[in-house]
C-alpha cells in the first residue's frame, strides 16, 4: 500500500503540470460546455503559438542563468523593418526583419557578456531603445502590409493545421533536440548551473552565452514575423508586456529563473497553462477591471513559487551564473 | 499503478462531460427561452477615464434587456484582442461588438470570423472604425462621428471669429495619436469646415504636434509654443479635453487670463467644463462615453432583433459652451466619476 501511494505521489509531482492542464480543461469543460468542443481546445494552440514561440528560445537563455526583456520591442521591430522594407519584395522584407530581430540578440548579447552589464539593466535599455526607434523609424503610426503573400504565414495553414503551430512544433522539436543532444545545449546547463566550473571545464561561456541571446532574439523576430502577418499591420507598440508573459510560462514550465535547470517540454506545458487561463476568463467573464490583476496574480505566483523552490535547493552550492551576479551587483 | 491513475482521470473526464451537458439543458428548460449573450471587445480599460465610464455603461444596458454580457480586456494589445474576439466565438455568443485596438490589425480578424460562421454572426464596431471604414464583413458601426466633430469645432471657431469681429488668428493645433481615426478625421473635420465656410484666410497655422491625448504631453508642447511665439499665439485648436486640460494649465502657469488665448476640448469632461465656465476654453464637444455605449447596445439590439440598420450609426454629440455649461456640469460630473 505505501508503495503504490509514493508511487502516484511522485507520478503526479513529476507530471504536475499535465496535472493541471487536465484539471483545468475538467473545470471549465464543467463550467461552460461550449469550452469542450474541437474547435474551442484547438483555438487555444492556435493562439500560443507567438508567445510559445519565444518562450521556447527564452527557455535556452533562462538555463545559462540570463533572461531578456527586450523580446517584446524585437517583436515589433522586426514587423516595422519587415513592413518598412515592404517595397523590395517579400525575400528582402523577411530576411531585413529576421536580421534586424536577431541583430538586437546580438547587442544584448555583446552588453552583457563583453560590457559586462547585467542582463536586466542591458535588456531593459534596448527594450526602450528598440521601442523609441520603431516609433520614430513609422512616424508612430502602424504600417499596413502591402505584400500579398505574407498573411499565408499568419493565417494559413498546411494540412489543415495552421502555419504558425507548425513553425512551434518545429521550434520546440528543434531546442528541445539542442539541449539534449547537443554541446551548445549541454554548455547551457553548465554555464547556468556554475559559471566558474563551466569555463574550468573548458566551455566558452563568453561565445555560448552571447548565442544564446541571439537565439532568443531570433524566436521573438519569428513571433514578431506571425504577428505582424496575422494582423497584416507593422506597429512599435504591438506585444505590450509580452516579455512577462514569455518569462512566466517557462519559469511556471519549470525552468529557473536563477539558471541551470530547465526544458522546453516543460515551458510548453506552461505556455499552456496560461493559454487557458486567457480563455478561462473569457468563459468565466472575469470583470475587465480585474482581467490585468489576474493575469498579474498568476505570473507573481508563478515567479514567487520558482524563488521558493530555488532558494531551498541553492543552500549548498555556489550559484555563481551570471544571473545571481546581476542580483548582487 | 500509472494505468490506473490514468483510467481514474479519463473517467472524471468523461462523467464531468456527461455533467456539464445535462446542466445547460436544465437550466435552458427552466427559463423557456435562451437568454441572450453578447460580447464586447475593449481595447483596453486601464489608465483610461473613457473606456471606465464606457464599460459601465455597457453594463447598465445589458442589464435593462436581460442581456448576458462578456467583456474582454485587450490590454492594449491587437494580437490579444484577436484572440479574445475568437474565444467570444467560441463561447458562443449572439453578437459581437469590437472597440479596435488597432483600426487596420482588426480587419483579419473580422473577416476570419465572417468566414468561420458564414456570416451568421453579426458584428459591429464601436467608437474606433476599421481601417478601411467599410468592411462587408461589418453590418455597421456606431459611435461619434469624429469627422463631423471636426467640422463643428472648425464651424465654431469661424462664427465666433466672425462674431467677435476678428479678421486673422494665428493658433497651433494639439493633435491627437498620430495615425488614430479621431485624430485624422477632427484635423480633417476642422479644416475642411473652414475652406466650406471661405474662412481659409482667417487662420494662419504656427505649428501642429501629437499630443497623443494627453494632458502632460499638451501641457509641455503648450509651453513651447508660448517660448516660441508668444504674443502672436491666438488660438490653440485641440483634438480633446483631456490636451485642453493640458494646454489651460500651461496657459495658467505662464501667467496668461481666461481668453487671452482661445482654447477648445473635445468630450465634455468636467473639469472642460468648468474651464468653459470660467472662460478659460471656449466650448467642448460633448462626446458622452455612456451615450457611445448606449448606442453601439441599441444598435446591435436593432440587428438582433431582425431589423435592418444603416452602416453608420452615430451619436448624438452637442456643443457645450458658455452658454450652457452650467445647465452641463451636474450632468458631465456625474458621467465622469463613476
Amino acid at each position: 500500500m505505501k508503495k503504490s501511494a509514493n508511487t502516484i505521489k511522485n507520478f503526479i509531482i513529476n507530471q504536475k503540470l499535465l496535472f493541471i492542464i487536465i484539471l483545468l480543461i475538467i473545470i471549465l469543460s464543467v463550467v461552460d460546455r461550449s469550452f469542450f468542443t474541437f474547435r474551442s481546445l484547438t483555438s487555444i494552440i492556435d493562439h500560443i503559438t507567438i508567445n510559445g514561440i519565444m518562450a521556447a528560445g527564452m527557455t535556452m537563455l533562462l538555463i545559462s542563468g540570463c533572461f531578456d526583456l527586450s523580446v517584446g520591442a524585437v517583436l515589433s521591430f522586426t514587423g516595422i523593418i519587415t513592413f518598412l522594407l515592404q517595397p523590395y519584395g517579400i525575400f528582402i522584407s523577411v530576411i531585413g526583419g529576421l536580421a534586424a530581430g536577431t541583430g538586437i540578440g546580438a547587442l544584448n548579447g555583446l552588453l552583457v557578456v563583453k560590457g559586462k552589464i547585467n542582463a536586466f539593466i542591458a535588456t531593459l535599455g534596448s527594450m526602450i531603445i528598440f521601442r523609441g526607434l520603431g516609433l520614430g523609424l513609422s512616424d508612430s503610426t502602424p504600417i499596413k502590409g502591402r505584400i500579398e503573400g505574407f498573411t499565408k504565414l499568419g493565417q494559413g495553414s498546411i494540412l489543415g493545421i495552421p502555419n504558425p503551430v507548425w513553425i512551434l512544433i518545429i521550434t520546440y522539436i528543434a531546442i528541445w533536440y539542442i539541449l539534449k543532444y547537443t554541446k551548445f545545449g549541454r554548455n547551457d546547463y553548465a554555464i547556468g548551473g556554475n559559471v566558474l566550473s563551466a569555463r574550468l571545464t573548458g566551455i566558452n561561456v563568453n561565445l555560448n552565452s552571447f548565442l544564446y541571446f541571439v537565439v532568443v532574439s531570433f524566436t521573438a523576430a519569428i513571433a514578431g514575423l506571425i504577428y505582424c502577418s496575422r494582423v497584416n499591420t507593422a506597429s512599435a507598440v504591438f506585444g505590450p508586456g509580452i516579455e512577462m508573459w514569455v518569462i512566466a510560462a517557462a519559469v511556471l514550465g519549470g525552468t529557473s529563473l536563477f539558471g541551470g535547470k530547465g526544458g522546453v517540454i516543460g515551458t510548453i506545458q506552461g505556455v499552456i497553462i496560461l493559454g487557458i487561463v486567457e480563455r478561462a476568463m473569457v468563459v468565466f467573464n472575469v470583470d475587465t477591471n480585474y482581467q490585468t490583476l489576474v493575469r498579474g496574480l498568476v505570473i507573481l505566483a508563478v515567479v514567487i513559487t520558482d524563488t521558493i523552490v530555488s532558494r531551498r535547493q541553492e543552500k549548498g552550492y555556489m550559484s555563481e551564473s551570471f544571473g545571481a551576479r546581476a542580483k548582487t551587483n | 499503478m500509472f494505468k490506473k491513475l490514468t483510467i481514474f482521470i479519463v473517467l472524471v473526464f468523461l462523467a464531468s462531460f456527461a455533467f456539464a451537458g445535462g446542466g445547460q439543458e436544465a437550466e435552458g428548460a427552466a427559463s423557456g427561452e435562451k437568454q441572450i449573450t453578447v460580447g464586447f471587445s475593449l481595447p483596453f480599460i486601464e489608465d483610461s477615464p473613457y473606456t471606465f465610464p464606457f464599460a459601465e455603461s455597457l453594463r447598465r444596458e445589458a442589464k435593462e434587456r436581460n442581456w448576458k454580457l462578456i467583456m474582454t480586456d485587450a490590454g492594449g494589445d491587437i494580437n490579444t484582442q484577436s484572440n479574445q474576439i475568437e474565444d467570444l466565438v467560441s463561447k458562443g455568443v449572439d453578437g459581437i461588438m469590437i472597440m479596435p485596438v488597432d483600426a487596420a490589425g482588426i480587419v483579419a480578424v473580422i473577416k476570419r470570423v465572417y468566414e468561420e460562421t458564414d456570416g451568421e454572426l453579426p458584428m459591429i464596431c464601436s467608437n474606433v472604425m476599421p481601417d478601411p471604414p467599410e468592411l462587408d464583413e461589418l453590418i455597421g458601426f456606431a459611435g461619434p462621428n469624429s469627422y463631423l466633430e471636426g467640422k463643428e469645432m472648425g464651424k465654431y471657431y469661424v462664427n465666433y471669429l466672425r462674431e467677435n469681429g476678428i479678421d486673422k488668428v494665428n493658433y497651433c493645433e494639439s493633435q491627437g495619436t498620430a495615425g488614430y481615426s479621431a485624430a485624422i478625421d477632427r484635423h480633417n473635420g476642422f479644416l475642411d469646415a473652414v475652406e466650406e465656410l471661405g474662412a481659409s484666410d482667417m487662420f494662419n497655422l504656427l505649428d501642429t504636434q501629437p499630443c497623443d491625448w494627453s494632458p502632460d504631453k499638451a501641457q509641455a508642447q503648450t509651453e513651447n509654443w508660448i517660448t516660441t511665439y508668444g504674443d502672436k499665439l491666438d488660438m490653440i485648436y485641440s483634438h480633446n479635453d483631456g490636451m485642453g486640460i493640458g494646454i489651460v494649465n500651461a496657459l495658467q502657469d505662464a501667467g496668461y487670463s481666461p481668453g487671452d488665448v482661445l482654447v477648445n476640448g473635445c468630450d465634455g469632461q468636467t473639469q472642460a467644463v468648468e474651464y468653459i465656465k470660467e472662460g478659460w476654453m471656449l466650448f467642448t464637444v460633448f462626446q458622452s462615453p455612456a451615450e457611445d455605449a448606449a448606442t453601439a447596445m441599441r444598435t446591435m439590439e436593432k440587428i438582433l432583433g431582425g431589423e435592418s440598420v444603416p452602416y453608420w450609426n452615430y451619436m448624438e454629440t452637442p456643443i457645450i459652451n458658455g452658454d450652457n455649461a452650467e445647465d452641463y456640469l451636474p450632468i458631465v460630473t456625474e458621467l465622469w466619476e463613476q
